[in-house]
């Protein structure tokens, strides 16, 4: 079995080992129902006998109730074993959801980068669901199906071996037909998926070029393709249907066979006395309830094929090991919280180099930086000169290829993960807002408790206030996603939320390039207040967002090519700091001033 | 129910004008239906003979029947090969009921009068699920009605042969039926709830992991893995209990169809009991009520889908009429050509000309007056535009950008909706645009062109005589491109074939354009993909080919030289006209 397979087996059975004794449950209630149902042409044909014996009325009714009440139950009991395998499979499933996606969220970025949110949705929530679909009704229907059969020919042989051996060959026949001609069927269903696919395939173009079509005169001509397609299709609709349904005929023809052999055997043994009448009648419903599970059994092998590969994936998902691993150390290993005004952390990066991709040239090289604690850094930079990179190995999203990243003097690769996050924080230009309530985005998700009070004053003090008073549900208004945010308050509603994590060391990268100056005004008050105290490094593009920082690094190519005091450089004229700050009182960006000085 | 629009024909109505396309054939399809239901009937009856046959035969017995268990499998077989029959006969059918909606919806499309914008819903993707599903959804009334009159045609005649053989055991077999019927029809709005319900969780859990996916940056940062997965278990829990009800629900419809069935068999034994002792009923008998009673519970399964496919296809053919220029719920299936048994006939280019055969006569003048076109989502657009073009001259749009020049060319050609103004041709004044300003009188060359996933010649041609196309390809100077392209004009590009660069789009569009030989050419922004080099040859051979006559959108100098007149645009206002 190749590994894959082997991993799905393991992960199938690993889910449904913690449902063990509802999955036991389910499957005796299952067995139960099967077995009334198998008694029901027994009670019938016995009917038939004691009637035909001349038993009392009264016994008759008695009989005849017995099957009512036979088939209710039976019936019943059909639907609580979907009940209670729709149960377990939920929760089954869902669990293996959570798993996925709890380990999805422990894979680096790089991993993330490559796997598109449309696609995790499919991993954790599509192949699951294959595999809840095929656990929750297919699974039980086909152990149920299989019984069934088994059963029928268990208690056909009883009454006559050689019914039962009919019933046993027409439903092996059967079986082999229907499989056989269903796999001829499968490459003229291929071919008509594959016609309509080209339909409308072509139709979705010409109508995404609706214009193109009218102004040239090119209607007709889009009619006209139209109308070869359509007649293809027709053409592969029917040539697929007469090996589709011929291989169901035949199929169903092998059954009524069996069924003609059943009757003549049983009315044979009859003439001989070997068999009463009733179970005549009793062995010509079990051949016609014979065709129905072996039907259902051959539908179906599809969804568990669709189920099997679902669980292949998840395996293969769960088996992707995360590259950025915890630490020894906790938090406690860390310098304590100060309190005030100074809870800043050092920084330093010592020869630190990284490429993203192995082989490729590094992002950043041979970066040596010391940080105290309480500083605060602006980093400047033409786009692509690794000034992003410097902020993300701050936060561990990457490691780093040589040298080490150490906060506090800690090599951030030696703490946990989550302690080394619960101290550092990260305002990005691109706000990760989420579709749910105003409260949920502040404290993402519980992750930061704080009570109501406590986030209504810290939207005061970002600046918020009177936005927070303008929504419909305060707190709980449900935030669409961004939608119906402007710029700035999605801004805004991210250094709301860096503030509630109170961090020693504070990452804003490009926080505030995008905004007018209007809300750029208001967010520099809430930058301002969040950086106090802390240790900051602030990426950007605007030179006067840097104009209150303690030092400067500029960085190029991924190189550090200079580093120091803010106001020194600024009053060195050879500095590249002092040039960049000359052009820029021109209004240009970063970028458009290093081209200028360049 | 659904408010209709347009035309209120109700959508059996409208299925049912369907069904009339092809009499013949549908009528062919229902009567196979009919008789596949129906033919259990005789194999039960033929079955209750044999086993009389059996009881009542003496002791010492009768010679096996032979010939009636040949005469059963002869039945099983006629029906089993006729089945191949119509199902053969129902898929063509089924493609039939498709395509004549679809093929009505893309005729007014591409070439009802009117502006076709802002009729199609946003996204190509979901204008193309009305042509599948809503279109789908229409067909499976037809459909549903074949299985409907089957179920009801076997069931009238069981429950007759019933009453016939026993009066009280019928009313034990349709009582529990009926009551089946009720209550699957009790469910049927519930199920739809339940379902919508279950739909709704599914999408919050998949828009949670989204949006998580999605903003992972900040919720690794945050450290928020935990609460994040705390939260998704939360949804997966509401999810997954709406998702049973809904489970079970449906497993609860499909039990009352199925399991109603063997119920009233024994209901049927309850009632006979006493004349199956006195000898008034036979073995056979018992057979053939159980054989009935299955059948007949099969009837609430085929209402309920009947009530369900019914009021599917209500808000479908709404979908379906929204698209055409006035919505119209019987014109989507007004009568019209399916081609499908043999193709549709050879296309003749001179069709290809949406805009009649024949030469028009020769073009003098097109003159615009206070064309107003306002975009209702931005209220932008332009205001009072007046352009003349005539024959010879080259008159240039330019204006920065968002100054209206691409809605100028579309409003002109009809593209899009005028609020005011009058287009005159030749001094005529043009009522509807879209369907005049077309070959053979003016030809249009979009800033992106749309080309198709088939052979470079025919995108280009689009149906349009190939006599042309070596012309188009020299004078767009595409003839130089072809050698790198495997199969010359034989290679399939566009979005499923060989990629072709911006500038190779445009020139593609460009021979689009020009092998049609229109009076006049409407371009917009040739420069955006061109470099000057190639522009500009192209425009001296396009001249030198004699086209000479074009309303174009530049910025490029050579171009506003040669210009005969330069109209300026600037939020939606002529600024100068030099």
């Amino acid at each position: 079995m190749p590994q894959s397979s082997r991993g799905a087996a393991r992960l199938l059975a690993a889910t449904l080992r913690t449902e063990a004794k509802p999955l036991a449950g389910v499957l005796a209630v299952l067995g139960a129902s099967m077995v009334l149902r198998l008694s029901l042409p027994l009670l019938l044909g016995r009917f038939a006998d004691d009637a035909l014996a001349g038993e009392p009325v009264d016994a008759l009714t008695r009989l005849a109730m017995v099957y009512v009440v036979v088939a209710l139950v039976s019936e019943a009991l059909g639907l609580g074993v979907v009940w209670g395998s729709v149960r377990l499979s939920w929760r089954a499933g869902n669990r293996l959801r959570e798993r996925l996606s709890a380990h999805a969220l422990r894979l680096e970025q790089s991993w993330h980068g490559q796997h598109s949110p449309g696609q995790l949705i499919e991993r954790i929530d599509g192949d699951v669901e294959a595999m809840v679909v095929f656990f929750s009704g297919i699974a039980i229907e086909i152990v149920g199906n299989v019984g069934l059969i088994a059963g029928m020919l268990v208690v056909a042989t009883a009454i006559d071996p050689w019914s039962g051996l009919i019933l046993a060959v027409t439903a092996f026949a059967g079986a082999a037909v229907m499989i056989r001609l269903r796999v001829a069927a499968v490459s003229a269903r291929e071919a008509e998926r594959q016609v309509n696919a080209e339909l409308y395939g072509d139709l979705e173009e010409r109508l995404g070029g609706l214009e193109d079509l009218r102004a040239n005169g090119a209607g007709a001509y889009a009619v006209y393709r139209l109308h070869h397609h359509s007649a293809r299709s027709w053409r592969a609709a029917r040539r697929a249907s007469l090996h589709g349904d011929s291989a169901h005929a035949a199929a169903a023809m092998v059954f009524a066979a069996g069924t003609a052999g059943t009757l003549l055997a049983g009315i044979l043994l009859q003439q001989r006395g070997a068999i009463t009448v009733g179970a005549v009648l009793s062995l010509y419903r079990y051949a016609d309830m014979l065709r129905q599970p072996l039907q259902r059994i051959a539908e179906q092998l599809k969804e568990f094929q669709k189920a099997m590969a679902g669980a292949r994936r998840a395996a293969t998902l769960l088996a992707t090991e995360p590259r950025i691993t915890d630490g020894p150390l906790d938090g406690a290993a860390l310098p304590a919280r100060g309190r005030g005004r100074d809870r800043g952390l050092s920084v330093d990066f010592e020869g630190v180099t990284f490429a993203y991709d192995r082989g490729h040239a590094p992002a950043v090289a041979g970066i040596d930086l010391h940080l105290a604690a309480g500083r605060h850094l602006g980093v400047i930079g033409r786009t692509g000169s690794g000034k992003t990179t410097l902020a993300r190995l701050l936060l561990r999203l990457w490691d780093v290829d040589g040298g080490a990243v150490r906060i506090g003097g800690m090599d951030v690769r030696d703490l946990r993960v989550a302690a080394l996050r619960r101290r550092i924080t990260i305002v990005t230009q691109d706000v990760d807002l989420f579709r749910a309530s105003l409260r949920d985005n502040l404290t993402l998700f519980g992750t930061q408790p704080a009570g109501d009070t406590d986030l209504e004053l810290l939207l005061a003090r970002v600046g918020l206030g009177q936005w927070l008073a303008s929504l419909p549900d305060g707190l709980d208004t449900v935030l669409e996603g961004g939608q119906g945010l402007s710029a700035g308050e999605g801004q805004l509603v991210a250094f709301a939320r860096a503030f509630l994590a109170d961090p020693d060391v504070v990452v804003l990268d490009e926080a505030s390039s995008r905004l007018d100056p209007m809300t750029g005004a208001r967010i520099g008050a809430a930058t301002r207040r969040l950086l106090d105290g802390r240790t900051a490094v602030v990426i950007a593009h605007r030179l006067e967002t840097l104009a209150e920082v303690d030092e400067i690094a500029v960085l190029e190519n991924g190189r550090l090519v200079e580093h120091g005091n803010r106001h020194r450089l600024a009053a060195a004229a050879d500095s590249r700091y002092a040039r960049l700050l000359r052009t820029a009182e021109q209004g240009l960006l970063v970028d458009e001033a290093e081209e200028a000085t360049a | 129910m659904t408010a209709r629009l347009g035309n209120v024909a109700s959508t059996t109505r409208v299925a049912w004008r369907l069904a009339r396309h092809e009499p013949v054939a549908y009528a062919l399809t229902w009567v196979g239906w009919v008789t596949f239901f129906a033919t259990p009937l005789l194999t039960g009856l033929l079955v209750k003979v044999i086993l009389d046959r059996v009881a009542d035969a003496p002791d010492g017995g009768i010679p096996a029947p032979w010939g009636l268990l040949a005469v059963l499998v002869g039945i099983e077989v006629v029906r089993w090969t006729w089945l191949i029959v119509i199902a053969i006969q129902w898929h063509g059918c089924w493609v039939g009921w498709q395509t004549v909606p679809r093929v009505n919806l893309l005729r007014s499309l591409v070439a009802a009068p009117g502006p076709a914008a802002g009729r199609l819903p946003g996204a190509p993707g979901e204008a193309v699920s009305r042509f599948r599903d809503d279109v789908q959804d229409l067909a499976m009334v037809l459909d549903v009605w074949l299985d409907l009159s089957g179920a009801l045609v076997s069931s009238t005649i069981a429950v007759a042969v019933l009453i016939a053989i026993d009066p009280r055991a019928t009313v034990a077999i349709v009582v529990p039926i009926v009551l089946a019927a009720v209550g699957t029809t009790w469910l049927g709005p519930r199920l739809r709830r339940w379902r919508r319900a279950a739909r709704e969780a599914t999408a919050r859990v998949t828009g949670f992991i989204g949006d998580t996916f999605g903003g992972v940056l900040a919720v690794q940062a945050g450290g928020a893995e935990a609460a994040v997965v705390r939260r998704f278990a939360s949804l997966n829990a509401e999810r997954a209990e709406v998702s049973r009800r809904d489970q079970v629900g449906s497993e609860l419809v499909r039990s009352l169809g199925y399991g109603t069935g063997e119920v009233a068999v024994g209901g049927v034994l309850v009632a006979v009991a006493a004349a199956f002792r006195g000898g008034d009923l036979s073995v056979g008998d018992l057979g053939l009520f159980a054989a009935y009673a299955t059948l007949i519970a099969e009837l609430p399964k085929w209402v309920g889908r009947y009530l369900v496919y019914q009021r599917q296809a209500d808000v479908s053919v709404d979908r379906l009429a929204e698209l055409l220029p006035a919505p119209d719920r019987r014109a989507v299936v007004a009568p019209t050509a399916t081609h499908l048994r043999h193709g549709p006939p050879p296309f003749a280019s001179a069709e290809a000309r949406d805009g009649g055969s024949g030469d028009p006569p020769p073009f003098e003048e097109l003159s615009v007056e206070g064309l107003t076109v306002r975009h209702p989502a931005s209220g932008r657009g332009i205001r009072g535009v007046d352009v003349v073009v005539r024959r010879g001259e080259l008159v240039v749009v330019t204006g920065p950008v968002g100054a209206g020049k691409s809605t100028l060319l579309r409003g002109v050609l009809g593209l899009v909706g005028a609020d005011a103004g009058t287009i005159r041709w030749n001094g005529v004044a043009v009522e509807d645009p879209s369907t005049v300003l077309v070959p053979p009188r003016a030809a249009y060359l979009p800033q992106v062109p749309r080309l198709f996933s088939e052979p470079l010649a025919s995108t280009i041609l689009l149906g349009a005589s190939g006599e042309g196309l070596q012309h188009a390809l020299w004078l767009t100077c595409l003839d130089e491109d072809l050698g790198r392209m495997p199969d010359g004009t034989g290679t399939v590009i566009g979005p499923r074939g060989l990629r072709l660069s911006g500038g190779q789009i445009q020139r593609a569009g460009a021979a689009r354009a020009l092998v049609r030989v229109p009076q006049l050419l409407v371009v917009d922004d040739l420069s955006s993909a061109l470099d000057v080099e190639t522009e500009a040859r192209l425009w001296e051979r396009v001249a030198d080919g004699g086209f000479t006559t074009a309303l174009l959108v530049s910025h490029r100098r050579q171009v506003l030289e040669r210009a005969d007149r330069v109209v300026a645009l600037d939020s939606g206002r002529v600024v100068e006209t030099v």
